[in-house]
């Protein structure tokens, strides 16, 4: 599987959007399977589990000597399928939590569900498409740095951009979803 | 949601980033009006601005949380569901850690209660093959037994296919946690990190090997003992059961902790033994400095590696605090996590304690500690002091190589072999002087049993047998029974000498003393604590005799001693008791500077032996003296009119005092008598003489009436009373002091007396009963030429109430030879800036006026008066005493028939 996901990568890389449509099934596959499997680790502050179940599909997917671009753009498709999985089971979260009956709430219910008007990350998924809207490439940069897990560095390289403007993105955009997220 | 932003064209929203991102970069202090400027009057790009930068400076990862609340959701895979796994029932998840989940258990179907962890794989195991791998290892761990391992104690697989393991429970605290919550010192650090190796070599010879060496996996118990977690777990549990995938399951499992693996772990080479060194070394190098030795938060897998392969940690003394910040004040923490400041801290690491946190560190395995237990050893070589092998290692490097080139092989060897020997002559004196201890303990129960059999009234034909008695007999006895065995006659002549001193025995006292530390230093050398404990209690004595001269070098060189002596030897496991002896010495030194009139030295040692007290508060093992040093600081301070600083320091004192000891405390009476001495000498006699009869009342209910301090209550209340004008109730209370100390002590009086006795005759002096206050005077005079080597400020009081007798008496020209020598000792203690000799000069000009010498009286008030008026301020009693002075000095000027 890994010279193919290698190959996928590198063809997607020279322009070949085709190799995407083939990538993402097998990534998100990888991930979903991992993301049941996988562990909390050790450091809970620093690293991301999300950024730790990418790292290890990416091993697992990646032949080792691939080039450092390709190992960016990997990172970039399973960034978002990271996110696609998340949301998905966040959303599955929810509709459990109302029994399964996603239609009428009694008033008693409606208020419970008031006071849990904290933002979760339905109402991330939801900021970020908006901010995707006003500004396509931060919402791209948050995506990688919090959900793939890339340094500055990585994602400059992935979008093509300067490290120096991932920074200033990403200080807007926090700044940006904080706000919006705690109104 | 706001919809504000819904309507945000490009233009507006590049116009927000802008001013957002200069705003972020203007200084604080300028920013609003940066806003204001940047916007235009425009309100409502105004207050994007304002709520972005709010948020940005809110600095919380929001965001980040978010996602990693929602991937810890999405990966636990609802693990609370298990009910009961195996003959466990599941009571709680202790954790996700490893490669599964962890479960609380409990076994209850037997009689006892057994809790257990239980860890289950998600993956399954798959093959035969893969199963049959998964139970011999399994065996291997179940054989694993060590009191610092936690047990495997079962295994298998769930109803649904997941392989489990059952260990004990440890319930504890992490390995770094736990040093540092109990402010560890280096020695007692090492020594729980001795006790890791142990075990780890235990189970290396059985060729298991950890893997996941790290703080979280070593807990130490309610006991102290540490225990190892998860020995060889992350193989049994790892999902590496088809070889082919080797390689990279390793590098997967390096993310679990890469901060503890070692370079071939992170490499996906094979690991040995040795990879659990390194591990070691890593753990100890942050249990010596508090940071671990590279910094790879926030890098990347890739950026890990070649850290992790190519980076030379920096030594441990080096890297005190933490890698990225080594602020002072980030070095200081670390420190005083370890009972030191940074640089001793820095101190204690440098050299030998680096070289073998290094060793353990070497990129090559085989450069590494050959075994967990040569690291164990290496670092008790160095607690005692002996040549390390990782110094040596370095060292033998560097001979050899020079001996390559040179071709002169002996002179190494030789030098070794001399420093050998040197050691081995040091262990074996200090095993002979444990040996010899041992058998004190023995002999001096046999002996005392004999001591009590001979000290009945029918042996001593007495009436009634007193402690005294039983002691003379004890005395008498040590000399003969005991002779051919020097340590224990050593010990107990040390506490018949203590027993003697405490009575006011004073000759005795010295007679034993002086033989205890004779036999002392013969058997163990003067440089050991065995003699210094007896050179410190001389100093005791002599210091009550007054004798400062003899005291202070004794104080000296005992300090020295117990700071020479590191834990390794005499106190070796007890370096609080080193701390007591340490802080003793100095409060006592302290006193003996206090004496000899030299406050700021007095002052330092004093608060350096504070210092060590609150570090020992809570130890068991030693009696809090922090509040009756700072008592004894306040005291002083006192002396030096600092009232505000001494009184704080009391109230400080009696908080402490007050937690440990209780409100009606002989302490808390100790420091409430001092806070009245305070208010006393501020001229606050009300609440002086309220604060004395509390403390007196306190005392007086827990002790004897003819107790010392319950006659010092006495003494301090009736001179208070004195200068509240009621000299007849000041008399009756000092006399009673006097009386009692006759009827205790007999004649003549020690030391401790004088003071009674001057503090007597002043009240007689108030009261006109001037013959029975000279006698007292010249009694009081006498007991401190008699045991007081050094003419010190008690002389000086002494002098100064004969004084004021003979200008009382009339007889001006006595009184103005005693107050010139009065006025001399103080002058050469304390100088002519001091209160105390000011006061003296001002009375002095009393007996002047009395024989009419109006021009030296006035030379003298005018000397002493500025001085009484800085040090104890305009409205003090002595004060107000030399202002009336000068009064009727003028008086008698202006008046005709002053013409002498």
């Amino acid at each position: 599987m890994s010279s193919s996901v290698t190959q996928l990568l590198g063809a997607w890389r020279e322009g070949d959007d085709a190799a995407l449509s083939e990538l993402t099934p097998l990534v998100y596959q990888e991930l979903r399977r991992l993301a049941g499997s996988y562990m909390r680790g050790e450091r809970k502050g620093h690293t991301l589990q999300a950024t730790a179940v990418v790292n290890e599909a990416y091993m697992r997917m990646v032949d080792m000597d691939v080039e450092w671009q390709n190992r960016a753009h990997f990172f970039a498709i399973a960034a978002r399928l990271m996110r696609r999985i998340l949301v998905d089971h966040a959303k599955a979260h929810r509709r459990q939590k109302r029994g399964g009956k996603d239609t009428t709430l009694s008033l008693e219910e409606a208020l419970v569900m008031g006071e849990e008007r904290e933002p979760d990350l339905i109402h991330l998924d939801e900021a970020l498409s908006k901010l995707s809207e006003v500004d396509e490439r931060k919402s791209q940069v948050v995506e990688l740095h919090f959900f793939g897990g890339l340094t500055y560095d990585e994602i400059a390289e992935a979008m093509s951009i300067s490290a120096a403007t991932v920074h200033r993105d990403l200080r807007m955009a926090k700044a940006w979803l904080n706000n919006e997220l705690q109104n | 949601m706001s919809s504000r932003t819904d309507s945000v064209s490009s233009q507006q929203w590049a116009l927000l980033q802008r001013i957002f991102d200069q705003a972020l970069e203007v200084p604080e202090d300028t920013r609003d009006s940066f806003i204001d400027t940047a916007c235009q009057g425009d309100q409502i790009l105004r207050k994007q601005v304002d709520a972005l930068i709010r948020a940005a400076e809110a600095d919380e990862e929001l965001v980040g949380d978010l996602i990693r609340t929602a991937a810890d959701q999405v990966l636990e895979k609802s693990p609370k569901t298990r009910k009961q796994i195996g003959a466990f029932k599941i009571v709680d998840v202790i954790g996700t850690g490893g490669m599964g989940v962890v479960y609380l258990g409990q076994r209850s179907d037997r009689e006892f209660d057994q809790q257990v962890a239980i860890k289950i794989l998600h993956d399954e195991l798959g093959s035969d093959e893969a199963l049959l791998r998964f139970r011999t290892e399994r065996q291997i761990l179940a054989d694993l037994n060590h009191p610092n391992i936690a047990r495997l104690l079962d295994g298998g697989q769930t109803e649904d296919g997941l392989p489990y393991l059952v260990m004990e429970y440890i319930d504890g605290v992490p390995l770094v946690e736990y040093c540092d919550q109990r402010r560890l010192g280096i020695d007692e650090r090492l020594d729980l990190f001795k006790q890791v190796c142990a075990a780890v070599a235990v189970a290396h010879r059985s060729l298991v090997v950890h893997r996941d060496l790290k703080p979280g996996n070593i807990l130490v118990d309610s006991e102290g003992t540490p225990k190892l977690l998860d020995f060889g777990i992350a193989k049994v549990l790892s999902n590496r059961f088809q070889p082919t995938d080797l390689a990279k399951t390793q590098l997967g499992e390096r993310l679990l902790t890469p901060d503890y693996a070692s370079p071939e772990q992170v490499q996906g080479l094979p690991i040995t033994t040795s990879s659990d060194i390194y591990s070691l070394g890593v753990l100890l190098y942050q249990l010596l400095c508090g940071t671990r030795p590279f910094r790879l938060v926030d890098k990347t897998p890739a950026e890990m590696e070649k850290i992790i392969l190519n980076d030379v940690p920096l030594p441990p003394s080096q890297a005190i605090g933490t890698v990225l910040k080594r602020s002072e004040g980030a070095r200081a923490i670390a420190a005083d996590r370890r009972g030191l400041t940074a640089d001793a801290l820095q101190k204690k690491l440098a050299g030998e304690l680096d070289y073998i946190v290094l060793m353990a560190l070497k990129k090559e395995p085989q450069r590494r500690y050959v075994s967990a237990s040569q690291l164990a050893s290496d670092l008790t070589r160095y607690q005692q002091g002996l040549p390390i092998a990782a110094v040596k290692d370095t060292r033998r490097y560097h001979a050899r190589k020079f001996f390559q080139r040179n071709r002169i092989p002996v002179t190494a060897a030789a030098v070794l072999l001399v420093s050998l020997l040197g050691f081995s002559i040091m262990s074996y004196q200090q095993a002979r002087a444990i040996a010899v201890e041992k058998s004190v303990s023995e002999n001096s129960l046999d002996f005392l049993t004999e001591v009590f059999r001979a000290s009945t009234p029918g042996e001593l034909q007495k009436e009634v047998v007193t402690a005294m008695d039983i002691l003379d007999v004890g005395a008498a006895r040590v000399e003969t029974q005991l002779n051919d065995q020097p340590a224990p006659r050593a010990t107990l002549q040390r506490i018949i000498g203590l027993a003697y001193a405490s009575n006011q025995n004073a000759e005795k006292a010295f007679e034993h003393l002086e033989s205890s530390l004779e036999t002392r230093t013969e058997l163990y050398g003067i440089d050991h604590p065995f003699s210094a404990d007896v050179l410190q209690n001389l100093g005791d004595l002599y210091l009550a005799q007054g004798n400062v001269e003899k005291a202070r070098p004794l104080f000296e060189q005992a300090l020295a001693v117990y700071r020479n002596s590191v834990s390794r030897r005499y106190f070796r496991g007890n370096n609080i008791k080193r701390q007591g002896a340490i802080q003793n010495a100095l409060g006592d030194l302290a006193a003996a500077h206090r004496l000899m009139g030299e406050f700021e030295i007095a002052e330092g040692y004093f608060r350096e032996a504070i210092e060590i007290a609150k570090g020992l508060e809570g130890s068991e093992q030693h009696v809090n003296e922090e509040p009756g040093l700072m008592e004894r600081l306040s005291n002083l301070l006192q002396e030096r009119g600092r009232y505000a600083e001494a009184d704080e320091m009391l109230e400080a004192a009696m908080v402490i005092a007050r937690r440990r000891f209780g409100d009606d405390s002989l302490m808390m009476a100790r420091l409430v008598e001092s806070l009245a001495m305070s208010q006393h000498a501020q001229d606050n006699l009300i609440d002086a003489e309220e604060l004395y009869r509390k403390a007196m009342s306190i005392r007086e209910g827990k002790l004897a009436p003819s107790a010392p301090v319950v006659l010092a209550s006495k003494r301090t209340l009736g001179r208070l009373l004195r200068d509240r004008q009621q000299p007849e109730e000041a008399l009756v209370l000092l006399e009673e002091v006097v009386e009692q100390n006759r009827k205790y002590f007999g004649d003549p009086l020690p030391f401790s007396s004088g003071t009674d006795l001057v503090e007597l005759s002043r009240v007689l002096i108030n009261l006109g009963q001037f013959e029975e206050a000279e006698s007292l005077l010249d009694e009081a005079w006498g007991i401190y030429v008699r045991t007081s080597g050094k003419r010190d400020a008690r002389y000086a009081e002494v002098l100064r109430e004969q004084g004021n007798l003979y200008v009382a008496m009339g007889r001006p020209d006595v009184a103005i030879t005693k107050f010139g020598e009065s006025v001399t000792l103080l002058r050469d203690m304390f100088g002519d800036d001091y209160w105390q000799t000011a006061a003296n000069i001002s009375e002095k000009a009393e007996a002047h006026m009395a024989l009419g010498q109006h021009a030296e009286a006035k030379h003298l008030l005018d000397a002493s008066e500025p001085v009484l008026h800085r040090f104890l301020g305009p409205d003090h009693r002595l004060s107000r005493a030399a202002t009336e002075r000068r009064g009727r000095l003028e008086v008698a000027v202006r008046s005709p028939d002053a013409g002498a």
